[in-house]
């Protein structure tokens, strides 16, 4: 790896219509452990003398064969990181699982120990520092065995090794040995004598994180309850309380609790870019817009939407000549070959191609706009053109607009199906439901509403079509 | 009898051509009040810059649109513009899946929302 490298990541949040923008801080990592990519060496000599240590221990196995079970942990990390081609390493990998689980056997039959219990720790937390993940799970689970053997749940030793293993199971997505953690380092908290700081603290935030997404929200506060006491108890900095109590805001929103989870979540600073003239003008046409239509004067909305929309009609048309004239003055520039003049030119043509996008956006959100006001009020032959008009202006066919062009569409396939055209209703609210499943999944509320819609429509089109009817005989 | 045998022939056609009575539509944009948020930067696990990526040079911008429930609990969520390295869209995506959010609101209660998000992958 080229260490000159700078590595950066922005982290940008754009408001759903996406006419504000703002780059946010990159916050702290927790301590991360990382299992992608574990470190190989191709080391055939130290691979032999593992070997060769495992046959001399099958030959004098030690007391309670402890020898043999070391050398075979030996063996399985010396087996696990040698570097070769995928199939070998995965074969490599498989093989020092089971040297491990052999080791597992051993020292769940021996005399437990803190002593061993050390030792089988420091041999796993050497895997964890190669990225060796699942061997490392292996040997942590074997030192916390014998740990809690040792000295019982509550020794200092078998918390710290659950606590290393809570962090491992986490990064590797292990659900079952965190489901089993998580219970014992709730209870293990209040009487916790280790300082509440790095992995120690990232541990117990890896269990209330657990709580919150099997939506287990009583223990899950009680564990940022906790953290925060201990936390105060400790003198700890501000940055940690805070962050503590944004993680109980998220657990009083998940329980219903709006307006407590609201004044704790008041506290987050939110820094946020200024949204350019251009999109500030649009946001706040929006924002009245809304506020009229909650406000149920939808014909003052209809008023200030269609207002809008001409100037927005006007300023795309302006917007599309100085794009041309951008372009124009790039290619001569090119002919002309001056540098500065080059880059002068690079940099108006793609000012006024970013401008003609915003300018596109907030035309074809304007349209759909309108037409839901028009549709609100039931004139459903003007909503229809709008947002049909809405679609087509939409700057991408789906991406970052896939949202708004699939809220139209569904919206257009109301006014269809008002109008008795059942038949593109339908085949609009298919291809609404097509788009959004596979990015939101089958219990998506508005996967679910294309659904019902279709269930509707289908039955709709289900029924006897009706006979053709028989030419009229004229009465003689 | 030939009248009635016609007007029985209409009906299931009247019936399919009828428009429904329209369910009483409320625009959707007008909805939201407050737009949805993360909840605080600080439980968000900023992703690792993938190891493959850094060997490769990969940079680029990732925009990710999701969906938070009125729980806050993420709904769904997708690469709405790839940065072109499907290595740079995964650990993006990975990292927004583990943040919290603060739902929208509408009058002064929490309401289901979609926002966008933008990876900036950069190397230096």
């Amino acid at each position: 790896m080229d260490t000159r490298l700078k590595r950066a990541l922005i982290l940008c949040l754009l408001a759903a219509s996406g006419s504000a923008s703002a780059q946010l801080p990159a916050a702290g990592s927790a301590a991360a452990i990382g299992c992608d990519t574990p470190v190989y060496q191709l080391d055939p000599d130290g691979l032999a003398r593992a070997r060769q240590a495992l046959d001399a221990a099958r030959a004098a196995p030690g007391p309670h064969d402890l020898a043999l079970a070391a050398a075979q942990a030996d063996l399985a990390f010396a087996t696990a990181r040698q570097s070769g081609p995928l199939p070998q390493r995965d074969a490599n990998r498989k093989a020092a699982l089971d040297l491990a689980e052999r080791a597992q056997a051993i020292w769940n039959a021996a005399p437990p120990s803190a002593a061993l219990g050390q030792d089988i720790l420091r041999r796993g937390r050497t895997a964890r520092n190669a990225a060796h993940c699942p061997l490392a799970l292996n040997l942590l689970e074997s030192a916390l065995a014998v740990a809690d053997k040792a000295g019982g749940a509550g020794d200092p030793l078998a918390l710290s090794v659950a606590r290393e293993l809570m962090l491992l199971a986490t990064a590797m997505g292990d659900d079952p040995t965190v489901t089993m953690l998580a219970p014992r380092l709730l209870a293990a908290l209040d009487a916790d004598p280790a300082p509440l700081d790095g992995a120690n603290y990232q541990a117990y935030l890896a269990a209330a994180d657990h709580y919150y997404r099997s939506e287990d929200h009583e223990r899950a506060e009680a564990l940022v309850n906790g953290l925060i006491d201990k936390a105060k108890a400790s003198g700890a900095d501000p940055a940690k309380l805070r962050r503590l109590e944004f993680e109980r805001a998220s657990i009083y929103y998940a329980q219903g609790r709006y307006k407590e989870a609201e004044a704790l979540a008041a506290l987050a600073d939110r820094p946020r870019a200024r949204p350019d003239g251009l999109r500030a003008d649009m946001k706040r046409v929006e924002e009245e817009m809304a506020g009229q239509v909650r406000s149920g004067r939808l014909q003052a909305a209809l008023a200030t939407g269609e207002a809008q929309l001409a100037r927005l009609e006007a300023g795309r048309a302006a917007s599309a000549a100085a794009l041309q004239a951008a372009e124009a003055e790039w290619e001569a520039a090119k002919k002309e070959g001056k540098r500065d003049a080059l880059a002068a030119a690079r940099t108006r043509y793609a000012t006024e191609r970013r401008d003609g996008i915003v300018w596109q956006y907030g035309l074809a959100n304007m349209e759909s706009y309108v037409g839901e006001v028009q549709h609100a009020l039931g004139r459903f032959e003007l909503a229809l053109p709008l947002y049909e008009k809405a679609l087509e202006h939409y700057p991408a066919a789906g991406g970052a607009n896939v949202y708004d062009i699939e809220r139209v569409r569904g919206d257009l396939a109301l006014v269809c199906r008002a109008r008795g055209e059942k038949a593109r209703a339908l085949a609009l609210q298919q291809q609404v439901k097509a788009t959004l499943l596979p990015l939101l999944g089958a219990q998506h509320p508005d996967v679910r509403e294309a659904e019902a819609q279709i269930a509707q429509l289908g039955n709709a089109a289900l029924e006897p079509a009706p006979a053709p009817l028989a030419p009229a005989k004229r009465k003689k | 009898m030939r009248p009635l045998r016609l007007l029985l022939l209409l009906l299931p056609a009247l019936a399919w051509a009828a428009p429904d009575a329209p369910a009483p539509y409320a625009p959707k944009f007008a909805r939201i009040a407050q737009p949805a948020d993360i909840l605080s930067w600080d439980l968000c696990p900023k992703p690792a810059y993938p190891r493959a990526s850094i060997r490769n040079e990969e940079t680029g911008v990732v925009t990710l649109s999701f969906t938070v429930a009125a729980s806050g609990h993420l709904l769904g969520a997708a690469v709405a513009r790839s940065s072109g390295f499907p290595n740079l869209d995964n650990a993006a995506y990975a990292a927004l899946t583990r943040c919290r959010f603060r739902p929208a609101s509408l009058d002064g209660q929490p309401v289901q929302a979609s926002m966008q998000v933008q990876y900036v992958w950069t190397l230096d």
